[in-house]
């Protein structure tokens, strides 16, 4: 009898999130692909399999090279794609293409021919060309550092990525967890230690590794995203050997979350 | 072709393009100018410097009339064994005198400029020079070939006119207005303004031309004058548009003092593109390059024309030179299209390399995924070291007030400039992980030994 009940709770909660999901999902274009995030292991942990279009996804970064950035970027050429402009807005004129030209898979390099850096002088310039680029309908994708903590700000660009149905990648500090957000989904990034491999401090010697080719570990969790409780988390590894950025490692369950 | 013809301007004011697309005859009216140059002579070295200056390979002649300049220049080589007064690629020739009379009889008949027809007709019935043509009576050459024969001759020996289309440098568009009395407030100024901004649009569109770039300059009472610029990413007539843009420029203005005059000039310009409307088929908005060079327009006349950039690849090794930003707007559209052809080349041979290349070799790192850092810091910041290893990254250090420890790290990397760069460097990079995962770019300069954080790899 509990069992039956249960069950049928199980069914009405999910016929309840599909309801809430199409009243809230009205507003934007239904019909295009939601675009991947660039990484398998990340598509896998959201509920559509990639980002729905004219929305904020926000990369939360643990600390300073944290790896978040890589990712936003990776996700950003993936929503550029299939066309569409690439902006980035850069106040603080360290982003530097080379480096970002190699995510992505070889296919969705074209988004680089599209690549728009705007370096806005100050916090006004940049809440004005934010907003002016997530608004333009040419436009697929707008990655940022964005300094602001206004939730205003957040809103106001909020509403101008539906406007223009274009992706808002946000990379912010893991200060601004807690607050609330009018992201659509929120990521927060965390490098895995170095201390997995051997480093002999105590003994005096500093074993490098010169012989494996270079990886970075990461852990994303998904903070929040709409129509799906926070929580579950994944590791990434990024490396040379592999070609695109995925290679994803295992889903960590954690403790679910109350859904912010 | 224009260009080159604009240049010389410098030696006549009667400078003509001759023949038909592509065109390569330059015709340079010098009676009037060969004086101020020294002599005809000194006169064609000259212009033969400036053209070697440009990597041109040119042949040149001076001649009394177009006809023989025209000839001499293109089949001259037949007169060098002659005994022609020859210099190099300088040939001097006076129509006026027996002895280049004769010369000029030597020359193929190609050099009279005649149709296709008429030469054949004459190679047919065995007449190769013009000697022999001009020996033969006028009247039945005449009627034989129609005019041209004998005008082409004529103008040749100097017994017909010929003139020279005088190449027209690209117009000014510009309008102007000065007040009466000076005048403050922003209606006002809106008001002496855009009837100049509907006028230069008229001029423009009459000659299906848009402006790329234009300059506002208002006049002030008593103060220098306040210039600002309105920059356009595809031409544009569209009066609307270009008062926006220059509303845009206006909102950011301070004046200190009343306006007593207002002028706009269109220092850039380039043909109109004609777009067909579509009336089926509509392209998805994502295609349509309207809306982004609208965005880029408003971006860059709002924040500046530096600050909306397009990044590009420079085959350079030190890092911070490896890329170039480029402005967006204001660029002439020959230059935008020369430029997109070498980024699709640059595009085509990188992915070459990124076939060939190992991801860890040492120009390949650029392909590799973890070779350079996301963020790059400009100029290298400074770190503080608090204990280093005789071979290797220092074991701990601090920056932005934060302790870091290494833990892994991959190097070095040696990037060197040569001696003659203006300021060489000569640097071993790391890259590191610390104990908290965080990826960072050092490197050591190599001649004082000081340890430099380039960037993140955020």
């Amino acid at each position: 009898m509990a069992a039956r009940r249960l069950k049928t709770n199980t069914v009405s909660l999910r016929r309840l999130a599909e309801a809430i999901e199409e009243i809230e999902g009205q507003r934007r274009p239904r019909d295009e692909r939601p675009a991947s995030s660039g990484v398998a292991a990340i598509d896998r942990l959201l509920p559509a399999g990639g980002f729905q279009r004219g929305a904020i996804v926000e990369y939360l970064a643990a600390c300073g090279g944290s790896g978040a950035g890589s990712l936003a970027v990776a996700a950003a050429v993936s929503a550029a794609a299939t066309g569409g402009a690439l902006v980035v807005v850069d106040r603080e004129r360290n982003f530097y293409p080379p480096a970002a030209e190699v995510y992505g898979a070889a296919a969705d390099r074209a988004a680089f021919a599209r690549l728009v850096v705007v370096r806005p002088e100050n916090e006004n310039d940049e809440r004005w060309a934010l907003d002016q680029a997530l608004r333009c309908p040419a436009v697929a994708a707008v990655l940022a550092w964005p300094s602001s903590t206004e939730g205003k700000d957040f809103r106001r660009w909020q509403l101008a990525a539906e406007a223009g149905g274009s992706l808002g990648f946000f990379v912010r500090p893991n200060a601004v967890r807690d607050d609330p957000s009018w992201a659509e989904a929120r990521l927060a990034v965390a490098p895995v230690g170095g201390g997995r491999m051997m480093n002999d401090f105590s003994a005096g010697t500093f074993v490098s590794e010169r012989t494996a080719g270079p990886r970075r570990v990461l852990r994303v969790e998904l903070l929040k995203c709409r129509g799906r409780a926070g929580g579950q988390a994944a590791e990434v590894t990024i490396s040379d050997e592999t070609h695109p950025v995925s290679v994803a490692a295992r889903v960590v369950a954690s403790a679910p979350r109350l859904r912010a | 072709m224009e260009e080159l013809a604009a240049e010389f301007e410098v030696f006549s004011p009667t400078v003509g393009i001759a023949g038909e697309e592509p065109a390569e005859t330059l015709l340079v009216d010098v009676s009037a100018t060969a004086a101020c140059f020294g002599g005809e002579r000194a006169l064609v070295e000259q212009t033969l410097r400036e053209c070697a200056r440009r990597r041109l390979v040119v042949r040149a002649a001076v001649a009394h009339t177009i006809g023989a300049a025209w000839a001499v220049a293109h089949y001259g080589d037949a007169l060098q064994s002659a005994g022609a007064e020859t210099r190099g690629r300088v040939v001097l020739v006076g129509v006026c005198d027996e002895r280049s009379a004769a010369m000029l009889d030597e020359l193929p008949l190609a050099a009279l400029r005649l149709e296709e027809e008429t030469r054949a007709l004459l190679g047919a019935l065995g007449l190769q020079h013009i000697g022999d043509v001009a020996r033969l009576p006028r009247e039945s050459l005449a009627a034989r070939f129609g005019p041209e024969l004998t005008l082409r001759l004529d103008q040749m020996f100097g017994r017909a006119e010929e003139t020279i289309n005088a190449h027209a440098p690209p117009a000014e568009y510009g309008a102007e207005r000065l007040l009466e009395h000076p005048v403050r407030g922003r209606e006002i100024l809106d008001a002496v303004l855009q009837p100049l901004v509907a006028d230069v649009s008229n001029q423009l569109a009459a000659r299906r031309y848009g402006a790329l770039s234009m300059v506002c300059r208002l006049m002030l009472e008593a103060a220098p004058a306040v210039d600002f610029t309105v920059s356009l990413f595809a031409p544009t007539a569209d009066p609307r548009h270009l008062w926006q843009l220059v509303e845009l420029q206006l909102e950011r203005l301070r004046l200190c003092a009343p306006i007593v005059g207002a002028s706009l000039t269109v220092t850039a310009s380039a043909p109109l593109e004609h777009r067909q409307q579509q009336l089926f088929d509509e392209p998805s908005p994502r295609d349509d390059p309207r809306p982004l060079a609208a965005l880029v327009e408003r971006l860059s006349n709002r924040l500046g024309r530096a600050a909306v950039l397009r990044p590009k690849r420079v085959a350079d090794p030190q890092p911070e030179y490896a890329v170039r930003f480029e402005p967006l707007v204001g660029r002439s559209l020959r230059r935008r299209a020369a430029s997109a052809k070498q980024q699709r080349k640059a595009r085509h041979s990188a992915r070459d390399e990124a076939a060939s290349t190992s991801p860890t070799s040492a120009n390949g790192n650029e392909c590799s995924r973890l070779g350079r850092p996301l963020q790059l810091f400009s100029p290298p910041a400074t770190l503080e070291v608090l204990s280093i290893v005789p071979d290797g990254p220092p074991l701990r250090f601090r920056f932005r007030g934060e302790d870091h420890e290494v833990a892994r790290f991959w190097g070095p990397e040696r990037i060197e400039t040569g001696w003659w760069r203006h300021r060489p460097v000569w640097r071993d990079y790391y890259r590191i992980e610390t104990s908290t995962g965080a990826w960072f770019w050092l490197f050591r300069r190599r001649d004082d030994g000081g340890w430099r954080l380039h960037g993140e790899f955020g």
